[in-house]
């Protein structure tokens, strides 16, 4: 069956990306960044929130998970995007949005926000976790040192709840690059859909996925490389260790190595 | 007794009798079959079609059901009948039913797709209809679009992997070359997301075939309405594998016969699309 494969096509796009690709490629970037930037901001605002004396504002951020994460994202991304419209009766997204620096596409803008606000539910679970796992002796001995709560959480608490944050942020990310794809059924050409649009008129559906699929590991590759130097950064004090970036270019595979040394690690 | 031992061998008699007539007037039916399928549909008992099934009028689930309704629905199931088997139709992308086809997902596409020399080089066609494609606006046509040419510059949306799709990149092309804004196309898995994307005000034009954009605008007058002319009419046909060539004599000969006994007519007289009849 592997000979049926027209290899030189998959290489034609591994190794001569055209404008259009290049163009989609960063879409799934940009999107994906700022998405999680939404998400690790509304995660840590609602993670507060829930830790909040005012009973509303704990109400709000339980509810807020519980919507945005008991629904399909890809419900959240048509409500924000035609929704709102038909809602609302007015434009809540116009078609296009401009930052005075920059204007963004109206659809890329929606899938942002709609990533974003989804993302943020899950982050504020970790959040949560990462907060919990500090010990209660850790705010009464800054309290009992005359610091008062926002100082103590700045300083004392968030600094040792990164260290359990980031590896499943590192996660989130990892899988938000992937998640992005869907924003492509509002009619956003990422990655995916640049992919999708050229094998509609190619039809060599294995050539191009295949294609596909290996840019979305080398963008996971790159990821889990940075993701790996900021562990590294936190850990650092605690282990004192300092490895080279090639080093690190292996941990990202750490599980392709395991296999070859049988897993014995 | 006797009595009562006849009544036993009548009801095993009735028991064995009544199938094999059941059987005995399936089997006459299929010998009715007007057209021979291939081999395996036979056997099968049913011939399977690939459907994008998000384009009304042609292939769309009918209000409140998982029922695939539509004139593609109806003119695929006489020809199932015509070969004395039934039909199935399994929903798949666009984009994605010629694939589907190819690694044997099913027997047959029909899912209004045209005929084109591209997709001539992966599959057979069998053409039944001949249909042109039409701008849809919002009503009132607020941007003033009259016809191709008041594209540039517009966001259309279409379907993915449509002719429709490929004929705007063709006008894009036209436009460069004249050193004209471009239009900016943005381009929808499902036929019902490009049509959702003008009514809520994201585009301002859609861009599909005639029957489909008619029937749009039949379902929600208050949105939307033709703008300009049709054009470019293209034949519509079903396609089949290649290498099939037995199902595409057969698929041939029954819409043939189709057009001939008027029940053509009649499934498109019944969906408002009597105008895109092959023969008339």
């Amino acid at each position: 069956m592997l000979a049926v494969v027209a290899w030189h096509v998959v290489w034609q796009r591994i190794a001569h990306p055209d404008h259009a690709f290049a163009l989609a490629l960063w879409r799934t970037v940009y999107i994906s960044v700022a998405a999680q930037l939404i998400g690790v901001c509304l995660g840590l605002i609602t993670a507060l929130m829930r830790m909040s004396r005012l009973r509303v504002l704990r109400l709000v951020s339980g509810a807020y998970v519980l919507v945005f994460r008991g629904t399909p994202v890809i419900v959240q991304i048509f409500f924000v995007y035609f929704g709102a419209n038909l809602l609302f009766g007015f434009t809540l997204i116009p078609n296009t949005v401009n930052f005075g620096l920059f204007a963004l596409n109206g659809a890329v803008f929606a899938g942002i926000v709609a990533l974003g606000i989804n993302e943020g539910a899950y982050m504020r679970e970790i959040y949560r976790a990462g907060i919990d796992a500090i010990d209660k002796g850790q705010m009464e001995a800054a309290k009992s040192l005359g610091m008062t709560y926002g100082l103590a959480m700045r300083r004392i608490i968030l600094p040792q709840a990164a260290r359990v944050i980031i590896p499943p942020l590192g996660n989130e990310f990892n899988n938000m690059l992937k998640t992005s794809s869907l924003v492509f059924f509002i009619g956003v050409t990422e990655l995916f859909g640049d992919a999708e649009i050229r094998n509609s008129t190619a039809f060599q559906p294995v050539e191009y996925f295949t294609a596909v699929a290996f840019w979305y590991l080398v963008l996971t590759t790159i990821w889990s490389v940075i993701q790996a130097q900021i562990e590294r950064a936190l850990a650092r004090e605690e282990r004192g260790d300092q490895i080279s970036f090639r080093e690190r270019v292996f941990q990202a595979w750490a599980p392709v190595a395991a296999w070859r040394t049988g897993g014995s690690r | 007794m006797r009595n009562s031992r006849v009544g036993i061998v009548s009801v095993c008699a009735a028991a064995v009798l009544v199938p094999l007539g059941l059987a005995g007037a399936v089997s006459a039916r299929t010998a009715a079959a007007r057209v021979q399928p291939p081999r395996e549909i036979k056997s099968a008992g049913k011939i399977v079609y690939c459907s994008d099934i998000t384009y009304p009028p042609e292939e769309f689930y009918g209000k409140g059901t998982t029922h695939p309704e539509g004139s593609d629905i109806d003119i695929g199931t006489g020809v199932a009948r015509l070969m004395g088997v039934k039909a199935q139709f399994d929903n798949t992308g666009f984009d994605g039913v010629i694939p589907a086809l190819l690694s044997k997902k099913c027997n047959a596409i029909i899912s209004g797709m045209n005929d084109t020399a591209q997709r001539r080089k992966q599959v057979g066609f069998v053409d039944y209809l001949r249909v042109g494609q039409s701008l849809m606006v919002k009503k009132g046509n607020p941007d003033y679009i009259n016809g191709l040419a008041s594209l540039s510059g517009k966001t259309v949306s279409v379907e993915l992997g449509t002719t429709n799709a490929a004929f705007l990149e063709k006008e894009n092309q036209k436009l460069s070359a004249q050193h004209k804004a471009q239009i900016t196309i943005q381009t929808f898995p499902k036929d019902t997301d490009a049509a959702t994307a003008l009514k809520t005000g994201r585009v301002q034009v859609y861009f599909g075939d005639s029957p489909v954009v008619a029937w749009y605008i039949k379902q929600d007058k208050s949105s939307f309405a033709f703008a300009g002319q049709p054009i470019n009419p293209i034949p519509v046909g079903i396609a089949v594998r290649r290498n099939d060539p037995q199902l595409h004599t057969a698929v041939q000969k029954a819409i043939r016969i189709m057009y001939r006994n008027h029940s053509m007519t009649r499934i498109l007289a019944k969906w408002h699309m009597t105008a895109f009849a092959l023969h008339k």
